[in-house]
Order: structure tokens, then sequence, then C-alpha cells
């Protein structure tokens, strides 16, 4: 299943340029760590149906916004672009 | 050079009855990380002094928390507000966080002083600290040889004695390795316990903050602090979520078969079974258990772990933060700067995440691994039924040499073939120093990985500590 390991359609998927020369080198890692991995199929077999667990959401509701814009000077000042109105800029998208 | 290390409970001591101040402590820990052969630190703060200064007036105030005036080292995934936080990533070079970590919150309300942020695997990802972005960290064992990963300025900073003790984060096995390679403790909390809020993200469903410390009474004690429920983590549990220790423990099992893996050093094994002596020698009784799902846990691992870290790495595409390339067109930009901002590991990982993920693979890998992943957490909820924890050596051999893992990645991976078991099944595991090996010119540590239940953190400081009182 993983003799077809194309890296350049994943890396496209994963959003990263990678390398001509590291391909080869690549595609091979991957088909190692893939034939290695494969075992988990043994053990899967037992698998009853899934359940949810213990752990419930704690995060508060959606209501009760702070002030707009409390947050977003710290939040910019990571920004590798911004204009003069608090906008990130980026290059055009079309 | 080693420096003298001191628990924490000494220190604290050494700091009421006025035999030193935290500002001594602190600038003792600069000085010596000033003369660190291990490169263990990427940076150190530059509020150091005014942390130890409040500490001190805070102690001449009369308040007692517990852990005021001791220096910590932080590892560089876990933001600090207003401090660097890079993740051993050029993408994140530049990066000051603009809030703190619960865990971090909690130590500073706890009196801590922070020191310095430690070199680690670039987002976490490595078991030897060499996929650092910034700089090769050694062992303060033996200069030629790694210090573990991917915490491994962490442990080389308390195992070399920089700081008593430090933060660290476990996916697979990254607190628990480097503490085993470097000889200081290393604790995983139960997935849960301490909250991930401001730990920069790897595998959501595995990571873990934990202390790296001097012994296990310090670990016990930091553990303490950060844990906790967490509004700000919707995978922290409550108290009441699951059960806790009923009674002292008594009986430890040992999963047989995974202890015939290739890999085992036989100094390693005949250090294990040294172990196994002393437990016994403080009263435990050891038995022998099947667990065959968690031979198959590493191959779980290898699936879960990248995919996830292919979804939370998907963020570091040059627009809100981080590195940005200068491209004319936005997708372009996106593929550069990830191009350059991160390191062979990680691309490697993200492509293997995204093929297991991908439409064809998904219910081949990805789906297969989490019902795998299911069968592993029923097959330890039956174990703790019979047994209070599991034992296992921490690693199959003690550390190696900087430069010999480093071109084959699946050699690498197998250093977790004792670790990831606990991160796949949510449950706590500490490593605690269980001697020495002599290779070559030096004695290199080893460590003694025990495993609880959920929620069963108290079982690990029990036995650990029965653990190194034992006279070997």
């Amino acid at each position: 299943m993983s003799d077809d390991i194309n890296i350049k359609k994943i890396a496209k998927l994963a959003r990263i340029e990678i390398n001509e020369t590291d391909e080869a080198e690549l595609a091979t890692n991957i088909t190692d760590i893939l034939s290695y991995v494969g075992s988990v199929k043994k053990v899967a077999d037992e698998a009853g149906s899934p359940e949810a667990g213990p752990v419930r959401n704690v995060l508060r509701e959606d209501t009760d916004p702070h002030e707009p814009g409390e947050y977003r000077d710290a939040l910019l000042r990571e920004a590798p672009s911004v204009d003069g109105d608090g906008y990130i800029v980026v290059p055009p998208i079309l | 050079m080693q420096h003298s290390k001191q628990t924490i409970e000494d220190i604290l001591t050494q700091l009421s009855t006025g035999e030193t101040t935290a500002v001594e402590l602190a600038k003792l820990s600069l000085q010596a990380i000033e003369n660190d052969e291990t490169a263990a630190f990427l940076g150190t703060y530059e509020d150091v002094l005014d942390q130890a200064k409040v500490a001190d007036m805070r102690r001449a105030d009369g308040e007692k928390v517990s852990l005021l005036g001791v220096p910590l080292a932080i590892k560089d995934n876990i933001l600090i507000e207003g401090k660097t936080a890079s993740a051993g990533s050029q993408i994140l070079k530049d990066y000051v966080a603009p809030y703190s970590a619960t865990a971090i919150e909690k130590l500073q309300a706890a009196g801590a002083v922070l020191v310095g942020r430690t070199n680690m695997d670039e987002f976490a990802m490595g078991s030897s600290t060499e996929h650092s972005s910034y700089q090769v960290t050694k062992n303060p064992y033996d200069k030629e040889r790694v210090p573990g990963g991917s915490s491994g300025g962490s442990a080389a900073a308390v195992g070399g004695g920089l700081v008593p003790a430090a933060l660290g984060s476990d996916t697979g096995g990254s607190v628990r390795q480097p503490a085993s390679f470097c000889g200081v403790v290393g604790l995983k909390p139960t997935y849960g316990a301490v909250s991930r809020h401001g730990l920069i993200a790897m595998g959501s469903s595995l990571d873990q903050i934990g202390p790296l410390t001097n012994n296990v009474a310090d670990a016990e004690r930091i553990y303490n602090i950060i844990s906790g429920p967490d509004k700000r983590d919707s995978t922290t549990y409550q108290k009441d979520t699951y059960s806790s220790p009923k009674n002292t423990p008594k009986k430890i099992g040992v999963p047989r078969q995974l202890l015939e893996t290739d890999g085992l050093d036989v100094a390693v094994k005949e250090n294990f079974n040294e172990s196994l002596e002393m437990l016994k020698l403080a009263g435990y009784e050891i038995t022998d258990i099947k667990l065959p799902a968690l031979q198959e846990a590493l191959a779980m691992y290898y699936i879960i772990m990248p995919a996830e870290v292919s979804s939370n790495l998907a963020r570091y595409d040059g627009v809100a933060y981080g590195l940005r390339t200068d491209d004319d067109d936005l997708f372009t930009q996106y593929i550069h700067t990830r191009r350059d901002g991160f390191g062979p590991e990680v691309k490697r990982r993200l492509l293997l995440g995204t093929y297991v993920l991908s439409a064809g693979y998904y219910d081949a890998y990805y789906r297969t691994a989490v019902r795998a992943r299911q069968v592993l957490e029923a097959a330890f909820r039956d174990v703790f039924k019979e047994v209070d924890a599991i034992v296992t050596p921490t690693t199959p051999a003690p550390a190696f040499k900087i430069g010999d893992k480093s071109d084959d990645p699946l050699e690498m991976y197998l250093q977790d073939v004792f670790t990831v078991g606990a991160n796949i099944g949510g449950v706590p595991a500490i490593s605690i120093p269980s001697g020495t090996v002599a290779v070559e010119a030096n004695n290199l540590p080893l460590g003694l990985q025990l495993v609880a239940a959920k929620n069963h953190e108290q079982t690990l400081f029990t036995i650990g500590k029965d653990f190194e009182s034992t006279e070997r």
C-alpha cells in the first residue's frame, strides 16, 4: 500500500516545499516507518465500539465577550506585517 | 564540571534559616549557566534577579508558599508572558509569548524564580536534543553523548546541577528518557492532570507537562503545584473524575514480553533485575503480567502523533506570527515559510502525518491506530485491577553518542519503546535513577520506569521513595 509514496503530492497537502534532493530520502524514511507501524492492525481488530471518555467540557459559554481590542495590540505585536489600522498584511490571495 | 546538586527541600531549609537568599541562589544558578559546558540553555531571562528580590521580600513578609525563592528552568515550548519561547525552532525564533501557561502562573504563585529556557528537539520531536535548530546539548556525565530528548536541556540542567528542578513536556517519553540519561527523576503525569494551556502543542492527545528533579519528593512537590483542573483546557480532569489509590501499593507487574525487545542492552537488563530485587527488599511483590497491546504502543504512536503534528503545525503559516518569507502570493509564502522555518525531523513527521490522514489511507492507518489505542487503554484498566504499578527500564540502553542515531529515524524512534505506552494509554509514569553502568571511561546513569493507573501518581511517589531509600 505504501510503495507509491508521492512526496510532491503530500507536500502540497501539507503546505510545504520539499527540496528535490530530499524527496527520495523522505520517501524511503516514510515507507520504512509505515511498514513498521502496520502491525497496529493485529491489535485494532479486538476493539469494541468507541466510547466517550469521562472528561467533560469546562470551557466557558460563548457569552459576555471581553472589550473589543483588549488583546489586539499584544497579539499584533507578533505579526510579521501590520498596517496602521491594526490589520495583518498578506500578499494577494487571488 | 558538575555543580553541587541540591534538592528543593535542602534549598528551602537554607532559605528559611537565612543561610542563603533567593538572590544568592539566582546568582549562583546564572553563574553556573554561564560556565555550562553542556549547552543546556537557549537563554536566561533578563529579570531573574528582580524575581529573586521579590521572592526574598515575600519571605521577609512571612509568606509561606512551597517554592519561594527556588530557581527553576523551563523548557522552551512553555509560554511565559513577555519572554521568548521558540520550541527549538527557527519558525518561532523571535516569538515573544503574549500570555503565560497555566503551569507557569501556578509556579509563579508558589514563588519560583524562573531562570531561563532550556534547549529541546524542535517542537519536541526527538530523543536526543540533536534536532534543536539552535545547538546540540551534551550529557553532563559524558560530553560526547546526548542528554536524551526532547527535554534534553531541562534534564542536562538538573543533572548538571545548574538548577534544582525544571519543567519539561512528555509526548512519548520526552521527560522520562532524558531524565534517565541524565540521572534525574522525571514525571509524566496522567493525561489531563496538568493543564496544557500555554504549552506549544505537538500531539494534543498525548502531551503533558512534567517536572525533572533530583528526587521523587521534589517531583511530587512540583506536581502538586502545577496539577489540577483548568477552565482554559477542557482535557483537564476534575478531582472526582478518576478514582484515587485506596491502599498503599503492594504488587508490581513486569511485562516480560516487552523486555524481550531485541535492542535491550545487557547492562540495562542486569540493572533492571537488580532493581526488581531492591523492590522485593522494600517489601513489594513482583509478578509477571501479560500486556500484548503494549508491544504495539510504539506503532500506534508513530501514526497518531504525526497525524496530530500535521494538524497542530498547520498554524505556522507566516501570517499572524513567527517567520514569514517574502513572496508575491500567499500560497508560495506558506510553502516557503514552512520550508525555511522547519527542520528535517519536523518535515518528516508533517509529511507522515499528512499521509496517514489523507483520503484513501485514513482508515488503514489513523482510524486503525485509534482503535488499537482503545484496546491498550482497556488493557491498562484490566491490568491495574491486578497490580498497583508496572515496572520496566526507562530506556533500552544508556545515553548514546552524539551523531550515532541522527541518520536513522526509526532507530531514534525505538528509544521510546518503553515510554510511549503511558502516553497512548493516558496513564502516569515516572523515571527514577537506578544506578549507573560503566561505558568506556564514564559511568552513565540508567532509569527505572514505574507506570500506574490514571490519577494514581501517589502510587508512583510511594514506590519511588521506597526505591530511592533502599540500599543498593
